[in-house]
């Protein structure tokens, strides 16, 4: 499959301060990717490199082109939304869907006022009138109605309550999600979107920590209840996080083989967030 | 796809208040006004002075109600209107009908400059340039657009409706003036050739435009540049370059200068415009180096909103 982004020695600094490290990484057409990070990781410039709204150094391509020269042309193909709240809030739901008609080829409007008239926002309104909720509502049938290769979310759903968060990622991987989308989601919140992905990137400090596919995952990562006899055995593999749970230890290990972990104890793959964790704290 | 309709008409949705609703609500209280001086204040003994001096003072045209009714002052100026030539007639009704357009051109700078200094900031402070730049719009047509709004569009509108007040005028007075038996179109409709000044106003706000050029370019730089306050920078640089330069060199070229492009290029009361004022006004050196400047400006501004994030 052909890569939608192709980033190499990706660097971003403010004056002294690095926040992107020589990344490198590689998303292939068709995958829904997490990048996952604490806050102040990277994880909004790393996007904003991608989308051509920051400068930086190193090499990076996006749908074959330099997001650093063809904005433009590269939004064409390419969605985003940042956190909520991007929306201008003089805009009126009715003139925001006539301005993305008169600019974007690629958009259906059809579509957008199908999706609109799900919810309960009325085009007379305008962006500083509704909720947060529905402000994320609205941008995402905005988006979802331009048919575009790559979807780009910052932490789409930061600050909504637990129902709109559900409803957007439900709405986003049933109406939106093809084969030939791809979509990026930044968060923190790893628990939300562990079920949709296909592939995983962790940032830490500006570094790539762990970039891998979610099929690729129980191969490399296995989690093992060990019971209290085989500590000191398990220990000799370095698990790469040990808690304790139930008096029992709950081990994950790192490139360790799958026959060496069953000897061990029972053996299942570790949640995102326990990996997340545990290559965290382990920095 | 031509975007440009729809950009333009993003503007207009943005600053609907000042753009639109500001120029119809002057339009109406001038019409009304106007209206209000021949229909309400008849047979009142009202308090309405209109001066108006010619070339010399024998040809002083004036008219003082303070004793009379309108109407007999409208007499006294409806009778002196066949008694002049037809060059002085043109002049003084041109006094009148011009002076209606400069509270529109007056109240339109002041929309424009506002406009301008907050069209490449305000969306960085709000961080809705997030997701006007997730459009494919390039950044020089975001920026060119703004501009466009401000040199074209926007004095359209005023022009427009300074128009209108105009030919709202013309017919209270054309209408006062059958009781006078003159001929009202002889004496009104054709001197004060509406319609030509219209498309000479046209062609003085299209030289205003780029003789303000690098004002607009200045305006444009500062608002894509400035992380707070851009009025601030707009106006505080000039005047610290005022300073250093009367400091070290006792005249202030440089500001002087942008300060005369700041300002509309003369236009007089006294008498029409006419078209050769205008392009020789724009083939002026002065003229040519600040569209040059100007441009510059604008890449300037162009280059910094490819850069701008969020504040």
């Amino acid at each position: 499959m052909s890569n939608v982004v192709h980033a190499r020695n990706l660097t971003k600094s403010y004056g002294s301060f690095e926040v992107l490290r020589n990344i490198n990484f590689e998303i292939e057409a068709g995958s829904i990717v997490g990048l996952i990070g604490p806050n102040g990781a990277g994880k909004t410039t790393t996007l904003k490199a991608l989308l051509g709204l920051t400068g930086f150094s190193g090499e990076l391509e996006v749908l074959g082109q330099d997001p650093g020269k063809n904005r433009h042309q590269l939004m064409e193909n390419v969605c985003f939304i940042a956190d909520v709240g991007v929306l201008p809030r003089w805009l009126k739901v009715s003139d925001a869907i006539d301005y993305i008609e008169g600019v974007h080829p690629k958009f259906d409007r059809r579509k957008a006022e199908a999706l609109l008239a799900e919810t309960k926002i009325s085009g007379r309104q305008k962006v500083k009138q509704l909720s947060k909720g529905m402000v994320t509502q609205l941008h995402l049938a905005l988006v979802m109605a331009i048919d575009v290769d790559l979807l780009v979310l910052d932490e789409p759903t930061l600050g909504l309550d637990i129902l709109y968060r559900k409803s957007f990622y439900e709405r986003l991987v049933n109406d939106y999600f093809d084969n030939n989308t791809s979509i990026i989601i930044s968060t923190h919140q790893v628990e939300e979107i562990e079920s949709l992905l296909t592939h995983l990137i962790f940032i830490d400090e500006g570094e790539i920590v762990l970039s891998t596919s979610m099929e690729e995952l129980p191969n490399k990562y296995g989690e093992v209840l060990i019971a209290p006899e085989n500590v000191e055995a398990a220990l000799e593999y370095s698990p790469i996080h040990v808690r304790e749970m139930l008096g029992k230890r709950s081990m994950i290990f790192e490139d360790v083989s799958r026959e060496t972990l069953e000897s061990l104890g029972e053996v299942h793959t570790p949640s995102v967030a326990d990996l997340f964790v545990a290559k965290m704290q382990r920095k | 796809m031509n975007q440009v309709p729809i950009l333009i008409k993003r503007e207009f949705w943005e600053h609907r208040n000042t753009f639109l609703v500001l120029p119809a609500v002057i339009t109406v209280f001038f019409s009304l006004l106007l209206a209000g001086l021949f229909i309400f204040t008849e047979n009142d003994g009202i308090s309405a002075h209109i001066v108006i001096d010619g070339d010399n003072s024998s040809e002083e045209w004036s008219m003082d109600a303070d004793d009379e009714s309108m109407d007999e002052a409208m007499g006294i100026m409806f009778s002196k209107l066949p008694e002049m030539s037809v060059e002085l007639r043109e002049q003084k009704l041109f006094q009148v009908f011009h002076s209606l357009t400069l509270p529109f051109f007056m109240v339109m700078s002041f929309v424009v400059f506002f406009y301008l200094i907050g069209s490449l900031y305000e969306d960085r402070k709000d961080r809705s340039i997030l997701f006007w730049k997730s459009m494919p719009v390039s950044n020089s047509k975001t920026v060119l657009i703004k501009l466009a709004t401000a040199l074209l569009a926007v004095p359209a509108v005023y022009l427009v409706c300074a128009f209108v007040v105009q030919v709202f005028f013309l017919l209270v007075v054309s209408i006062a003036a059958m009781g006078h038996d003159i001929n009202v179109f002889e004496m009104l409709v054709a001197p004060s050739n509406l319609i030509g000044r219209f498309f000479i106003d046209i062609a003085y706000l299209l030289v205003q435009g780029v003789w303000t050029l690098p004002f607009y370019g200045w305006v444009l730089l500062v608002s894509a540049f400035a992380k707070s306050v851009p009025l601030i920078w707009c106006i505080g640089v000039p005047f610290a370059v005022t300073l250093v330069e009367k400091l070290f060199f006792s005249e202030a070229h440089l500001s002087e200068w942008l300060f005369r492009h700041a300002t509309p290029p003369h236009y007089s009361m006294e008498s029409p415009l006419e078209i050769s004022d205008l392009s020789h006004h724009l083939l002026r050196l002065d003229t040519l180096i600040g569209v040059v400047v100007g441009a510059g400006l604008i890449l300037g501004a162009i280059w910094l909103r490819g850069r701008g994030d969020e504040i």
